[in-house]
């Protein structure tokens, strides 16, 4: 069986919040150029590097931009078959920073979170979990439900577990039918938060970001809309990140699409729908862009990702956030070159 | 009207259906398809897509209509 993988979601995503009709290549450029200090001259030395940077925004201890760029000799056929085996992808090409990559079926049903494994620090966190008191992000009607579980040893570990999985099950078969209504408000403080609120808080968190690929974002805001134009897979999957410091259930919604455009030759856009640490909103974008569109010779995939944190983040935590998901970018940015060269050897 | 062949798979795009078949064992899926294609490689690419995510779903649907044979 073909396992390409899907990393592209995952990995690739460019945040890319594009100007209308005209976004594209152009506005990526300019996004490297003036916004983070990636020169051409720095493309022009990359080779078979990857580099990524910070991106500034308007509030540092609540939000995060990475801008990712790697050159690839590859094209948009070869991404987007990678793109659609995500739940094929080999483990030993998985970054170490990816502990998981699941592709969540439609329907979810209950074997869909059976891999996701809580280490004994989250067990805990569940079991002490109170209304505006908790280390895990979670909604109230689930807090109560954990409160109200039983403590019998040695069960009381899988059972919270059980139902932890259980409830990501129901609010993502929920989100299908309903899109951002069903989304958790996050009170695990004392500040609600509800998911689809981090996720606008994260796309606007670009001080001069364009406005990228609107019809993409269009969509992924009033889910379940009609895809957009060229749409070729649109899926949800589940993720475990290490950022170096607590590993990070996300779980995502994915379009790949095929634009119209031929500055963009293919580009997919996550957004995340819930994640159980850190993030209030995360948004990715990722785009293969034509030949020496930036300025210099070779053809770039580019990746942004936006997040917004739910909290303010001290210094010493930011930076220790803001390094591990540098390196995951370029840790994602490497995986879908290998994916796509995988899904379609050069020659 | 798209119609095309990927791997082990024919498949077509019709009316907003994309329908999968197996030359030896006939129709194996019929999905919904509310994606709009400018062009056949729009719909050549989508309908490839997911094939590949569903590979699992169509081998065990393939097996089962070979063994009802």
């Amino acid at each position: 069986m073909n396992k390409h993988v899907p990393c592209l979601f995952v990995v690739a995503l460019v945040t890319l919040q594009m100007s209308a009709a005209a976004y594209g290549a152009g506005e990526l450029a300019n996004l490297l150029r003036t916004e983070s200090d990636i020169k051409q001259s720095d493309l022009a030395r990359l080779g078979n590097a990857v580099l990524a940077k910070e991106l500034p925004v308007a509030d540092r201890s609540r939000n995060l931009a990475i801008i990712g760029v790697v050159r690839m000799e590859t094209t948009p056929r070869a991404l987007h078959l990678a793109a659609a085996n995500i739940d094929d992808i080999p483990q030993a090409l998985l970054p170490a920073s990816v502990r998981n990559l699941s592709l969540i079926p439609d329907p979810p049903d209950e074997t869909t979170f059976a891999r996701l494994k809580l280490t004994k620090t989250q067990q805990k966190a569940l079991r002490s979990c109170k209304l505006d008191k908790c280390r895990m992000k979670l909604p109230v009607h689930l807090i109560n439900t954990l409160t109200a579980l039983p403590y019998r040893w040695p069960d009381h570990a899988e059972t919270f577990s059980r139902t932890y999985r259980s409830a990501l099950v129901d609010m993502v078969s929920s989100y299908r039918e309903r899109g951002d209504d069903a989304l958790w408000v996050y009170r695990d403080k004392a500040d609600a938060l509800h998911a689809a609120t981090g996720y606008q808080t994260a796309l606007q968190s670009i001080s001069s970001a364009p406005q990228l690929v609107p019809e993409v974002i269009r969509y992924l805001q009033e889910y379940p809309a009609p895809p957009p134009e060229g749409a070729l897979a649109d899926f949800m999957f589940w993720s475990v990140l290490d950022f170096g410091h607590r590993p990070t259930l996300t779980v995502n919604h994915a379009l790949s699409i095929r634009p119209d455009n031929p500055q963009l030759q293919y580009l997919f856009a996550i957004k995340t729908i819930y994640a159980n640490h850190y993030f209030g909103g995360r948004a990715s974008f990722g785009a293969l862009l034509e030949e020496d569109a930036l300025g210099v010779p070779g053809r770039y995939f580019v990746l942004v990702e936006h997040l917004s944190f739910d909290g303010k983040l001290n210094r010493l935590l930011r930076g220790v956030v803001s390094r591990g998901i540098v390196a995951d970018v370029e840790n994602r940015l490497e995986l879908v070159r290998a994916l796509a060269a995988r899904a379609a050897p050069p020659g | 009207m798209y119609a095309g062949q990927h791997g082990d798979y024919l498949w077509e795009l019709v009316d907003g259906v994309l329908v999968i078949s197996s030359p030896r064992a006939g129709v194996i899926k019929r999905q919904a398809a509310n994606n709009r294609f400018n062009n056949a490689e729009q719909a050549t690419w989508f309908a490839q897509g997911q094939i590949d995510m569903h590979s699992d779903e169509l081998l065990a649907a393939l097996d089962a209509l070979k063994k009802d044979v």
